[in-house]
């Protein structure tokens, strides 16, 4: 316990706040808070780090305790996953504030995260991953792919104006898991889209979402925007990537005019579900027989209300899936939400306390393969299963869609 | 006067003169909603002198108090306080109850408005009703219970709860269920379904049989067009209704019809198919004996020669027609009309009526090359000569052209005949054919083959095989019929060689044998009237096949009841067409929920195939008994009400009409009160509290009725999942309330209160300690004495923690777990077993058509609109809100409401007042002196308060021993309307001269027998009463033997004490229509505003020299509203009043006399006389003696700190910091109530100095910040705005203190934990309200009681909060307790009408139970003068003896029990009676 004198209160502090929030609410809804702890209650991580206490952190902030509130944890600790006040009676919106903390009072990002951001805006991509590197990676899975399924007519289309959607990649699909690309394009090749990627912009993450950069963000949102434009494609498709799903969604919403913004956004799961169930595409699910368990993304789950697409995805094309509890939009962050997994190893076992929480959720299920549609989720939960020895293995849904699929 | 009618002139528009004015004005009031509110508003208004209407939309009037268990804070039964109301309103001569009723329409001026109220059928005529129940034992049909919050079933013929007022059943019906609606014929199945599910076979039969000649034959043969609307085909398939009928049909015996007389008219039917029989069976039902006439050999038409005997058996057909001929109806076999018997014959013959039901017996040709060859049939012709036994050699090949019914049946009946291979051809695919489903598979299963797409198109003969020249067909586009169209498909052509083709392509009907003056249509049908069926020949009726084309049998069953009913109006020459096809609504089909348990639809035996094809025996084996009643139990009951009509078959009141129709009232009424209540917040909208999924999730309201010994666990607190007590119970504060994101951002008000009473309850009903434990954000206990309560309720253990819950998981054994935070931040994950959701207030359902009817504004949450300065009036003149229709409000609010508004609307009305009211005689009374006591005693089970513990059935034989009792009954309820009745029968009967009720307490219920007496014409007196309950099952609960002998023991001492009762004599008083109040504040004036409003002179009162009071210090109200412009206007409206004469500066010395004689002497000597007397004398704001208070100016309360604000504003432009502290002398041991103004005060000013000083940081120090209702609002915008609010504990202050460099407040900051001190420039503290003292004084001179606080105690919290024990005292204002301005004004109001009505008297009862001296033994000593606390005795000096004034005398006896010379006796309680009673128990 300090104390606090009335003359280190700034009274506009929760003016500049609002001034600066970005959000599609009011800008001072914040300053709604009734201080009932529903979210302290909500957050998975109160009682695993001491402070994370959303209330505490909202009450500094409207008491207008500037230095403390700069210098608290919570900032860059917090995932920013939504749990806390999805249900805020008051409509207090705290991963918005972090975000908007963070980003708009001259604060650096911790660990790497702050290099990735810079990366991506100086490289396009937040993996510097050359044209060319990007290029030949398309074609190399092109030519694998033909070959996988013995027909020459499997495309990874590239600038093709006018195609249905543009699909944006995770960086590290192309530059560490080629055979995501491949797994992705043979879905696509079986539902026969009409799909291009982008020569020029084609990176779907977005680290701006992150360290609070309204700028970047700007800047990331208006290249996709163009490349829709470009290439005359009807709406965008997303990686399985939850951060880059809401960035793109919600993102456009925010960061750019309704006319730059006026395409649709999906995640590739959207797609694959709706492929699966109007008998586009045929898929068997005794090709995984293990039984399979399913992480949500915070940010396609509490976010964006992706919800039933991907356990649609998993009915069909797995033989035994199981929820974890609690799952939906109830289900707990990984604990690398929030650009933590971009913050470097010094935040390493910190969030991995955070994992404990998932690697309990999925123990209890038994299942040996755990799900999720997003990469930050993917990492998170490796290092978890490695950290607490889990026998489990981490998978996308189109891993589990593209081995259960059946081509004619 | 005429200034307040002027308000009114301007409603019409140019306005109106005061005479028009008062020509059109009515005496009566419609009040809508029978709750609480409507029923004290009723009470109210009629008592005052006005008619009223009390319109309620449900069958029984009482609203939501019935189904409350306890009341706050006083833990009264809710029930209990309010059935002696219910009884009041429901028997007051001037209250019009409409019931099932609702305001459609209204029209007209305020003062006269023209009202339309539709009143919905009830299908109970409540006249007739005894409220017996019987219908109820008999209903199959059961439906979720309201009244029980879905807790427990109710019948779809109900009452809704015991006490309901009017005591009559209702039937709930939807609609007729879709199956019944959707059989042509109109078959009711879902009655006989439901009485099969209550294996009332017998009964249901009677259903089938009423309905149907050939019940067998269509439980057989039906496509059960019925089973297709099934609502249970939404889920795992419909239930099987046709295979239920077929089960009554087989197992029941038909009755014969009874048939009182026979008619001689003749009638003709042509053709023996289901039309012509079903025809003829209408006919007989209705006593006409028609003639059938048939051309074939066999009767049944195609049911006969039609379908074969392996899907119909013949001797089901047969005995079925064979009831047409048991009751005499003739058949007329091998007669075909046309030739041997023709139109004009009949007709000479005598028939007066003709009806064709000739049929559809041609077939259809195929219309290719060879069809006429020999080797091809027609199918219907096969099928007749099959059925009639010819011998048909078939060969082994058979094709049959055709894909509907009859192609089936020709197929399945080629291989019964022994043909090896029978193919189906059939030119579009599977899915066009129009067969049904069942006959397809059947055809499957036996062998036939089939050929989809497939078209004959030549036949060539050679070598005794047919050669069958076919293409293969395609589906092209839709044609008009929504069928694929099939096309030819080019070079497809194939050949079959066969032995035997039968064409099945369709027949069409039998016209050749018509007359040529019967007129057909296009289609070469029968053209007829499509209701009357009536031919081009008047009295020729034709229908079924010929008149509709072929179809099914139940269409046809049809035809023959509407020619039935035709002929019949032609015979008696009625009008034909009049008031039939009447559409009748269509009950919606219940939501299918995944709690509804999977029962798979019976799967019907059948005669395996290999048994089957051998011969024609029948197929299909029907479904046993068990079968049966499990099909039905799938039945949804979408009616709900089924219309089995067993509950006419009980009912010996004849009330019931199914018939019954809605009605549309037209009404006059001069103003409009809305009391429509609230609806609870839909708890499963916030689905993270698992409302609905989890079965220990309760809202409040379900919980009232799990503790309520009348619920549906008879009171014994136990958890739904497994009927278990529970040790752990959690209860969720502002559910629904104080929630931005569901669109309610207001506080409900009453949730903290009745959460805490259920905690409370719930301990008390454990029989183990209860864990309970209530999750708030702030303790709302705003009322008088709620602060009190809730302290008790901690005492007694209650767990308070402060967080809002994030939601509820459900473990195993359907345990639930609620992880929270507290303030510190520490995380607690805890078990429970239940979990309580207090679930906030919403506007009532219907809420928005009434507000659009009645064309009033509503406010943005739905609620009627009002404003604070006028509470009560809408946006439209002459119409009221009342209660929670206007915003979330607790009881004694809402009834204050109640009696406000009714004075409101008397207001308009004073010039009709008394113009339309009626008084109630009494039968003259029995003379009773001298004879022999003949007593009856009622003994009350009281639900299972008394009949759980007591033995009542035990008591009574026992009281049935005993001297002079000639008569004794038990009832469940002795206090409901239907037992008084009964009572006054039962006197009349057995000639009772003294009645004993043994139930409950007399306090509450005595008035209500004693009424009952002199309606049957008994002095009221000769009753007596036993507490069996208050006093002995509640009491002695867990020691039933015990109590049942003390029950026995109370009942006989009322026994020993009725043999001495003797009938007393009241007399009258004459009233002084005048009223006095005493205090000027804000409530006096209103109140006396409103009463000389109805015409009463007023003397007001005020020890000041300037009216206003409280008031002169405030500058704006709870909503920020300034408030001076008001209270001038107010003060001058008093002074210009004529009928007010204003005391300034006075002060009551004296009051003597009693209600309608009081005389007040002033200090300055005047002496008034009065009626009636209100007490308004306000209160004042405490001095605090902490935070530097009076030590330093910058230190100011609230009304000082209100005052700086609207007089010097610029003070607090230099401030930087402003600290209010809330609960300043209130909430502790000194004043340990709520000043229930402060918290909303502390949000004005720091609103208030905001808008003068932007830059001011304002900090509010609160306990529990009770912005209640709407005032959330605010508490919201000022923390918007950057107030900072801190909250406080009682053992850790804030500090203030003077520093070199100012002012400094400390305190903790409740979420951080860290201390904040703050430079403050002025402080703010919220002085509690205090009482005045004078207060006592006033007490004395009245002898009405004050509480330990020093405010006045009004009789009762609840329902009488602004009267006193004391007749013709009332109170309103800060005397009763703290309260907002709003609230003051509204009790000013109410304390006016309550006045009123006893103004409106012109003399008052006086005497009764009252002290009566012995003048021949009296000494007048004057002990008794001295001892007498209602100064109702003197001493007569001249005569030396005392004398009783019996208008003051209270009957308390203590001048009885103080005579030494035993001269005094009290009326009703003499020594002899009370002598007799302890005798009896020696």
């Amino acid at each position: 316990m300090s104390v606090i004198f009335s003359h280190n209160m700034n009274h506009q502090f929760k003016t500049e706040i609002a001034e600066v929030f970005t959000t599609l609410q009011d800008k001072l809804d914040f300053a709604n808070c009734l201080a009932c702890g529903m979210c302290t209650a909500a957050c998975p991580y109160s009682d695993v780090h001491d402070e994370m206490d959303p209330r505490k952190f909202v009450r500094m902030c409207l008491l207008g305790l500037k230095d403390e509130v700069f210098n608290d944890n919570f900032i860059w600790k917090c995932n920013m996953c939504g749990r806390c006040t999805m249900l805020c009676p008051m409509q207090v919106d705290i991963a918005g504030l972090v975000r908007t903390l963070r980003g708009n009072f001259g604060l650096t990002a911790p660990g790497t995260l702050q290099d990735v951001v810079e990366n991506q805006v100086k490289t396009g991509n937040q993996m510097e991953v050359t044209k060319e590197d990007y290029l030949e990676t398309l074609e190399w899975m092109e030519e694998e792919l033909q070959e996988e399924i013995d027909d020459p007519g499997a495309k990874i289309p590239v600038d093709k104006v006018g195609a249905d959607f543009l699909f944006l990649w995770d960086p590290r699909e192309i530059k560490y898991y080629p055979l995501d690309v491949q797994s992705i394009a043979k879905i696509m090749h079986a539902a026969g889209a009409n799909w291009t990627c982008s020569s020029e912009y084609w990176d779907a993450t977005h680290y701006g979402l992150f360290n609070g950069d309204d700028k970047v963000s700007k800047i990331l949102l208006k290249r996709i925007a163009e490349q829709v434009k470009r290439l005359k494609v009807k709406y965008v498709v997303v990686t399985e990537c939850g951060h880059a799903t809401h960035a793109q969604r919600w993102g456009k919403n925010v960061w750019l005019t309704s006319k730059e913004g006026n395409y649709p956004v999906f995640n590739f799961v959207q797609k694959e579900a709706e492929w699966i169930k109007k008998g586009i595409i045929k898929v068997d699910p005794t090709r995984n027989p293990e039984p399979v368990t399913f992480h949500d993304p915070c940010n396609m789950v509490r976010k964006e209300g992706i919800v039933e697409e991907p356990r649609y995805c998993l009915q069909k094309t797995v033989i035994d899936f199981r929820e974890m509890w609690p799952n939906r939009e109830f289900n707990y962050c990984c604990g690398g939400g929030g650009g933590l997994l971009a913050m470097g190893s010094e935040i390493y076992p910190y969030r991995l306390e955070k994992g404990s929480l998932k690697a309990e959720q999925i123990k209890r299920t038994s299942a040996k393969i755990v799900v999720t549609p997003c990469h930050n989720c993917f990492d998170q939960l490796s290092d978890i299963i490695k950290h607490f020895k889990l026998d489990v293995k981490v998978k996308h849904i189109h891993h589990m869609v593209s081995n259960a699929l059946v081509l004619d | 006067m005429d200034e307040n009618i002027e308000k009114y002139l301007n409603v019409v528009p140019g306005g109106e003169t005061v005479n028009n004015y008062k020509a059109r004005i009515c005496g009566s009031v419609a009040v809508v909603g029978g709750g609480i509110a409507g029923i004290q508003s009723a009470l109210d208004l009629a008592e005052m002198g006005y008619k009223v209407y009390l319109v309620e939309k449900s069958p029984a009037i009482g609203g939501t108090m019935p189904a409350l268990d306890k009341t706050f804070p006083t833990n009264d039964c809710s029930m209990c306080i309010l059935s002696p109301k219910l009884v009041e309103c429901g028997r007051h001569l001037n209250i019009e109850i409409l019931t099932n009723s609702q305001i459609v329409e209204l029209d007209g001026l305020p003062g006269n408005f023209k009202i339309k109220v539709k009143k919905e059928p009830r299908y109970i005529d409540i006249d007739k009703c005894t409220g017996c129940g019987e219908c109820a034992k008999a209903c199959p049909v059961e439906i979720t219970n309201d009244f029980e919050k879905g807790l427990s079933n109710a019948k779809a013929i109900f009452k809704p709860y015991a006490q309901s007022f009017p005591n009559a059943y209702a039937i709930c019906k939807e609609g007729i269920a879709p199956c019944k609606a959707e059989c042509p014929a109109g078959v009711n199945a879902q009655g006989y379904v439901a009485l099969t599910r209550a294996k009332k076979f017998k009964e249901a039969a009677q259903i089938v049989f009423e309905d149907l000649l050939l019940p067998g034959t269509l439980g057989r043969i039906c496509p059960h067009p019925c089973e297709n609307e099934c609502s249970r085909a939404q889920a795992e398939g419909a239930v099987s209704i046709a295979s239920i009928k077929r089960f009554l049909a087989d197992s029941q015996p038909r009755p014969r019809l009874d048939i009182k007389e026979f008619k001689d008219d003749k009638i003709a039917i042509i053709g023996s198919g289901p039309a012509g029989l079903t025809c003829a069976f209408e006919l007989l039902k209705k006593g006409y004996k028609a003639t059938i006439y048939e051309a074939l050999p066999v009767a049944g038409g195609m049911l006969a020669v039609g379908i074969p005997d392996y899907r119909l058996p013949r001797k089901i057909l047969d005995k079925e027609i064979s009831y047409l001929t048991l009751h005499g109806v003739e058949i007329k076999l091998n007669t075909e009309f046309g030739k041997d018997i023709t139109l004009e014959e009949l007709k000479k013959e005598g028939y007066k009526a003709i009806f064709l039901a000739t049929g559809a017996h041609k077939n259809r040709m195929l219309g290719i090359p060879g069809e006429n060859l020999p080797g091809i049939l027609a199918g219907v012709d096969f099928l007749r000569q099959v059925n009639l036994g010819e011998k048909v050699d078939l060969g082994e090949a058979v094709a049959v052209i055709g894909g509907g019914d009859v192609a089936m049946d020709a197929a399945r009946s080629a291989l019964r005949l022994g043909a090896k291979n029978v193919t189906i051809y059939y030119r579009r695919s599977r899915e066009e054919m129009p067969a049904r489903i069942e006959e397809i598979e059947a055809a499957q299963a036996e062998g036939i083959r089939f050929k989809f797409l497939a078209s004959p198109t030549k036949v060539d003969k050679s070598d005794d095989k047919l050669r069958m020249e076919c293409v293969e067909m395609e589906l092209a586009e839709p044609d008009e019929t929504g069928r694929r169209k099939p096309v030819p498909k080019k070079d497809s052509k194939f050949v079959e060689e066969i032995d035997t083709i039968i064409t099945a392509i369709g027949q069409q009907p039998t016209i050749d044998c018509l007359p040529a003056d019967i007129e057909l249509n296009e289609y070469q049908s029968v053209d007829c009237d499509a209701t009357t069926l009536q031919t081009s020949v008047p009295g020729v009726f034709a229908g079924g096949e010929v008149r509709t084309g072929p179809g099914i049998a139940v269409e046809a069953v049809r035809e023959g009841k509407e020619a039935a009913e035709s002929i019949v109006r032609y015979l008696e020459g009625k009008d034909l067409k009049a008031n039939r096809n009447k559409k009748q609504k269509v009950a919606e089909k219940p939501v299918i929920n995944s709690e509804m348990p999977d029962v798979k639809r019976v799967s019907k035996k059948e005669l395996p195939v290999e048994e089957r094809i051998k011969d024609f025996s029948e197929v299909e084996l029907g479904i046993t008994e068990e079968e049966a009643v499990r099909e039905a139990e799938r039945c949804l009951n979408c009616g709900p009400c089924s219309e089995c009509r067993q509950c006419e078959v009980v009912c010996e009141a004849d009330c019931i009409d199914h018939f019954q129709e809605e009605e549309i009232l037209e009404i006059t009424a001069g103003a409009v009160l809305l009391a429509p209540g609230f609806k609870e917040f839909p708890a499963e909208k916030l689905e993270s509290y698992g409302f609905g999924k989890y079965p220990n999730v309760v809202t409040s309201s379900q919980f009232e009725r799990i503790l309520s010994a009348s619920g549906p666990f008879g009171g014994h607190l136990v958890r739904p999942s497994d009927n278990k007590e529970p040790q752990k119970i959690a209860w969720i504060q502002c559910v629904g309330s104080r929630n931005l994101q569901e669109g309610r951002d207001y506080c409900s008000n009453v949730c903290c209160m009745y959460a805490i009473k259920e905690a409370v309850i719930a301990k008390e009903h454990s029989t183990q300690t209860l864990d309970a434990t209530i999750f708030y954000m702030d303790m709302r206990c705003h009322g008088k004495d709620f602060e009190k309560y809730y302290e008790r309720a901690k005492g007694q253990g209650v767990n308070f923690i402060r967080s809002r819950i994030f939601n509820v998981e459900e473990g195993e054994n359907n345990t639930l777990y609620i992880r929270y935070a507290l303030e510190d931040g520490s995380i607690k994950t805890e078990q429970f077993d239940m979990v309580v959701l207090s679930v906030g207030l919403t506007p009532p359902e219907g809420a928005e058509d009434l507000i659009d009817t009645l064309q009033i504004e509503a406010n943005k949450y739905g609620f009627a609109k009002t404003e604070s300065l006028v509470p009560i009036e809408t946006s439209r003149d002459g119409i009221y809100a009342v209660g929670a229709f206007s915003g979330p409000k607790d009881i004694p609010e809402t009834v204050t409401e109640a009696s406000a508004a009714a004075i409101q609307a008397a207001g308009l009305l004073t010039d009709a007042k008394n113009t339309l009211i009626e008084s109630k005689t009494y039968p003259p009374e029995r003379d009773v002196v001298g004879q022999k006591p003949r007593i009856g005693v009622f003994i009350c089970h009281c639900g299972i308060n008394i009949g759980s513990v007591v033995n009542v059935k035990e008591v009574c034989e026992y009281v049935k021993t005993l001297d002079n009792v000639v008569y004794v009954e038990d009832n469940m309820y002795t206090c409901s309307q239907d037992t008084q009745i009964r009572i006054k029968e039962i006197i009349e009967e057995q000639g009772l001269n003294r009645v004993v009720v043994a139930s409950c307490s007399p306090r509450t219920h005595e008035p209500l027998f004693k009424e009952t007496l002199k309606e049957a014409g008994l002095n009221e007196f000769l009753f007596e009463m036993a507490n069996i309950r208050d006093q002995c099952s509640w009491v002695h609960m867990n020691e039933p033997k015990a109590a049942t002998e003390k029950a026995k023991d109370l009942v006989k001492m009322a026994v020993a004490k009725a043999r001495f009762l003797q009938p007393i004599k009241t007399t009258t008083v004459p009233m002084t229509q005048k009223a006095l109040v005493i205090g000027g504040g804000v409530s006096g004036m209103t109140a006396a505003l409103s009463i000389a409003s109805q015409g009463y002179p007023v003397y007001l009162i005020e020890k000041e020299k300037a009216l206003g009071g409280m008031a002169n210090r405030m500058a704006f109200n709870h909503q920020g509203e300034p408030i001076k412009k008001f209270v001038e206007n107010l003060k001058e409206e008093v002074m210009e009043d004529p009928l007010i004469e204003v005391h300034l500066n006075e002060e009551i010395t004296d009051i003597k006399g009693f209600i309608g004689n009081f005389q007040t002497t002033l200090e300055s000597g005047k002496t008034l006389e009065h009626g009636v007397v209100l007490i308004a004398t306000g209160a004042k704001e405490f001095k605090p003696q902490e935070y530097l208070y009076g030590s330093n100016e910058k230190v100011k309360t609230y009304l000082e700190l209100e005052e700086t604000i609207s007089n010097q504003p610029a003070t607090l432009k230099g401030c930087n910091n402003l600290v209010l502290i809330n609960c300043v002398g209130s909430r502790n041991e000194e004043h340990p109530y709520c000043s229930k103004v402060c918290c909303n005060q502390s949000v004005q000013l720091a609103l208030k100095a905001k808008e003068i000083n932007p830059g001011l940081n304002v900090y509010v120090l609160y306990r529990d910040m009770r912005t209640y209702g709407y005032a959330e609002e605010f508490y919201l915008e000022a923390r918007r705005k950057g107030v900072i609010f801190i909250r406080y504990d009682l053992h850790q202050k804030p500090e203030v203190i003077q520093t070199g460099e100012g002012l400094q407040v400390k305190v903790k900051d409740h979420v951080l934990d860290d201390t904040l001190v703050i430079k403050s420039d002025l402080v703010g503290l919220a002085a509690a309200t205090v009482a005045n003292r004078e207060n006592e004084k006033l007490a004395k001179f009245l002898k009405v009681p004050i509480n330990e606080d020093g405010f006045f105690l009004e009789a009762h919290m609840k329902l009488r909060p602004v009267d006193f024990s004391t007749d013709g005292v009332f109170l309103c204002g800060l005397a009763h307790s703290p309260k907002p301005l709003a609230e003051a004004i509204v009790q000013g109001k109410a304390a006016a009408a309550r006045a009123c009505t006893v103004l409106n008297k012109e003399e008052i009862i006086a005497g009764g139970l009252t002290a009566e001296v012995d003048t021949s033994i009296c000494s007048g000593c004057g002990t008794c003068e001295s001892i007498c606390p209602a100064k109702a005795i003197e001493i007569d000096n001249r005569e030396k003896v005392a004398k009783v004034n019996e208008a003051l005398c209270k009957g308390c006896g203590a001048c009885a029990a103080s005579c030494r010379s035993h001269a005094i006796d009290v009326k009703g309680f003499e020594s002899s009676q009370i002598v007799a009673m302890l005798e009896e128990i020696g």
